[in-house]
């Protein structure tokens, strides 16, 4: 099989599989524990911290594992629910079921929460400006939408919400699901202005359950507190080999970041082409475009075909690939809702295939990918000649 | 009762219903409803005789209870059943299998109330009927102190019989009725992945019907993991349908046919046009005398009294629908109960999108369709599908 769902989920690279075998062997320690192999084992969590931290350019005290991005996310959103009193979040419309399935916890502790308009998977940022008012506790801006690869315009964003602030003197927590820009582009939380920010180590190669929050402000509160590990953030025994081979995965791509980026970017071409050739309709930034967008995803719609059938005849061929959120596909709708929201007409969503790369693809394998798409479209009976 | 060795055989008594009103022709439906049985119950062996409107069911005792329980809840024809123990006709006896008795179902709940209910047909047995019920019936509330006696409308009973042996048993757990399974001869089901089409066949094999299944398949239109679906859906109905054959038609040709050769409005229409055709030329071959669907009144643009004339007007053998006028609740009700529900949800649709038109006709003239289905010229295909029906044997059990 020939896999382009990377944005789903990455096979765990073959260094990070090493490393964990190498913790789980060397360091069976509890780091909580006091005697030898605990502060070994306590040691070796400090160290993937301090690495970890030093790619995202933060303070190692600010760093939290998590079981993966989901978790992180919902740490920050829920802690909403300890204020005394309710008051405002802002979504973008465009943010992974991570984020956006918290409305409903939050509307039933009173909370309101308001969708800010995406426009072809950009937020609004006038949109945001009127939606801001003194009741507005938190905003979730993702950094890289994970259906299409479009990078929101984060810095003027948080501009506008700092400059509200310090007009109204009303602190609002930022927080960015990112997901889906670690490891693939240069993303520091802290110099962007962030307050929070959530990670997902499977997406970069390392192993499924493993993530990280960043997080500087201590308004944060854990979801389960357990034996006070992550400084009381995040309960329950670190799993010291997963992070270890998180933090090698993270490390390995933070290190050939340009490179693996310039390469992925000239992979996507390749397929922008083809789309064209086949007369697919791109829902992703093109690369011509001049706007900002991730090159490791690219969503096309094969109309009037739905997504399903032609990934099934796909699949059947020996290519993985997915139909909108790969997280979602099972919950009817959901990357749907996302598509929608960015705008794009329903016979498209319906027809949205998403074709995700990375650097371990070869141009043989687009070139492959490339021929099996027109083919396919070709045997349903569309395309051009 | 006839004589027969059934030292290491566990006794079963079975009620039957409707059959044991039956006339001239009750030896008929015992006799199906007895292979029925005795069909399911192999390898084990088995014995089962008939006395005064009842089965008695001998089972080798290596033959799980639970195994023999299942098999009468799912066995047509069965209306209640209880497990009996023959024990000597001793005092001692007697109460240990009475104590053993109340541990299980409907008893084992130690709730409610209940009687002792004594025959004695031995009349030289030390013991009169109303000392057995007391005595038995102070072992009843020796074990479940919470439940009480209620001579007149008890919520279970323990029945006892003295005769050559000393026969004991419950209240009955109760059977699913009806009549068993082939006494009414055999239709064809269309089986698709929905809530509806179980239960359709599972009340028609309650009256009698047996049953195979066809279903009609559209890859990659529609999924493997909708296959699946209608196997194990099959699988689930197997007990109740004394087991079957899942047919499966590849109908993506007739499908992209439709589409092409069909004004979008009419696609459904002429889908089930196509498929009461095919279901026809099926039921032929494989001798069956109706087609069974889940269709119920109103339920969608296909379900309309006019479309539903226009589709039994591409039938030439009768259509059954068995839940035309059942609301969808009550469907699901069923459905739940046999076990079907939770599978038919499942996310895998047996019609793709592309196929469905955005306006379908809801209120078709049966000829004007009639027109339309001729022009579209597709009989090859059909008769392609029917020949080329790929055939899945469901068990029993």
């Amino acid at each position: 099989m020939l896999y382009f769902d990377w944005t789903s989920t990455s096979p765990v690279s073959s260094q990070a599989l090493v490393e964990y075998c190498r913790v789980s062997e060397c360091y069976p320690g509890n780091p909580s524990s006091t005697h030898a192999l605990g502060i070994k084992a306590k040691e070796m969590l400090e160290d993937c911290r301090k690495r970890f931290a030093s790619i995202l350019k933060v303070s190692p005290s600010e760093l939290y594992f998590t079981s993966g991005g989901t978790e992180a996310d919902s740490i920050v959103v829920q802690s909403l629910l300890n204020n005394p009193s309710p008051g405002e979040v802002l979504f973008t419309a465009v943010e992974h079921a991570a984020v956006l399935e918290n409305k409903a916890v939050l509307e039933n502790h009173g909370w309101k929460v308001t969708f800010l308009n995406c426009p072809g998977g950009y937020l609004d940022l006038d949109a945001l400006k009127k939606a801001l008012n003194p009741s507005v506790r938190m905003v979730c801006i993702m950094k890289v939408n994970n259906v299409t690869g479009t990078i929101m315009d984060t810095e003027s964003a948080v501009r506008i919400i700092r400059e509200y602030s310090e007009k109204t003197g009303k602190y609002i927590h930022i927080h960015c699901d990112a997901v889906q820009a670690l490891g693939k582009i240069e993303f520091h939380p802290s110099t962007e202005g962030f307050d929070s920010a959530a990670f997902s180590g499977h997406k970069f190669s390392g192993p499924r359950g493993t993530g990280a929050l960043w997080c500087r402000r201590t308004a944060v509160q854990a979801l389960s507190r357990a034996g006070g590990q992550e400084s009381g953030l995040r309960g329950g025994t670190e799993n010291l080999p997963a992070i270890a081979a998180m933090t090698t995965a993270l490390e390995n791509c933070a290190s050939e970041l340009v490179q693996h980026y310039d390469f992925v970017k000239t992979l996507r071409k390749k397929v922008e082409i083809c789309a064209a050739d086949c007369g697919f309709t791109l829902l992703s930034p093109s690369s011509d475009s001049g706007i900002s967008f991730s090159p490791y995803i690219l969503t096309i719609s094969v109309r009037p075909l739905p997504s399903e059938v032609f990934l099934r005849v796909m699949s059947d061929k020996g290519f993985c690939l997915s139909a909108g959120s790969a997280c979602s596909a099972n919950t009817r709708g959901k990357a749907e809702k996302v598509l929608q929201a960015m705008g794009i007409r329903s016979e498209d969503r319906m027809s949205a295939i998403r074709i995700s790369l990375s650097y371990m693809n070869t141009e043989e394998d687009v070139e492959k990918l490339c021929k099996a798409l027109k083919d396919t479209y070709k045997e349903f009976g569309y395309g051009k000649n | 009762m006839e004589k027969i060795d059934t030292s290491d055989m566990k006794l079963f008594l079975i009620r039957l219903g409707e059959i044991s009103l039956k006339g001239l022709n009750r030896g008929f439906f015992e006799k199906k409803l007895k292979n029925n049985i005795k069909l399911k119950l192999h390898p084990c062996r088995s014995l089962l005789t008939r006395e005064k409107g009842r089965f008695y069911l001998y089972v080798d005792n290596s033959c799980p209870d639970s195994k023999i329980e299942f098999i009468l809840k799912t066995t047509f024809g069965v209306v209640g059943f209880s497990k009996a123990l023959v024990v000597d006709k001793k005092w001692e006896c007697m109460a240990e299998a009475a104590a053993a008795l109340i541990e299980k179902e409907p008893f084992a709940d130690g709730k409610g109330s209940f009687r002792v209910q004594s025959r004695r047909s031995d009349k030289n047995f030390e013991m009169r009927s109303i000392q057995i019920e007391q005595q038995l019936g102070g072992v009843v509330l020796d074990r479940y102190p919470n439940m009480t006696v209620n001579l007149k409308n008890p919520d279970k009973t323990l029945y006892v019989e003295v005769r050559e042996k000393v026969y004991l048993y419950t209240s009955p757990v109760s059977g699913p009725g009806g009549l068993p399974v082939s006494s009414a001869g055999k239709g064809l089901l269309l089986l698709s992945g929905g809530i509806d089409s179980p239960v359709a066949g599972w009340r028609m094999a309650k009256r009698g019907l047996n049953m195979d299944c066809l279903y009609f398949h559209a890859y990659p239109y529609t999924s493997d993991q909708a296959l699946q679906k209608v196997k194990d859906l099959a699988t689930i109905m197997g007990p109740w349908l004394q087991g079957t054959t899942l047919l499966v038609v590849n109908f993506t040709q007739a499908e992209l046919w439709i589409k092409e050769h069909s004004r979008e409005e009419e696609h459904t229409l002429m889908m089930r046009a196509c498929m009461m055709k095919v279901a026809n030329a099926i039921a032929k071959k494989r001798s069956a005398r109706v087609i069974v669907t889940g269709e119920a009144l109103g339920q969608v643009a296909s379900q309309t009294l006019e479309s539903l004339c226009f589709t039994n007007s591409m039938s030439e053998i009768p259509v059954l629908r068995p839940l035309i006028g059942m609301d969808k609740n009550e469907i699901i009700d069923t459905a739940r109960e046999i076990g079907t529900y939770e599978t038919s949800i499942l996310p895998y649709d047996d019609c793709c999108v592309i196929f469905s038109p955005k306006h379908p006709l809801v209120k078709p003239e049966v000829e004007e369709q009639t027109r339309s289905y001729e022009k579209m010229d597709i009989e090859g295909i059909l008769e392609k599908c029917v020949e080329e029906c790929a055939e899945y044997p469901v068990n029993y059990i």
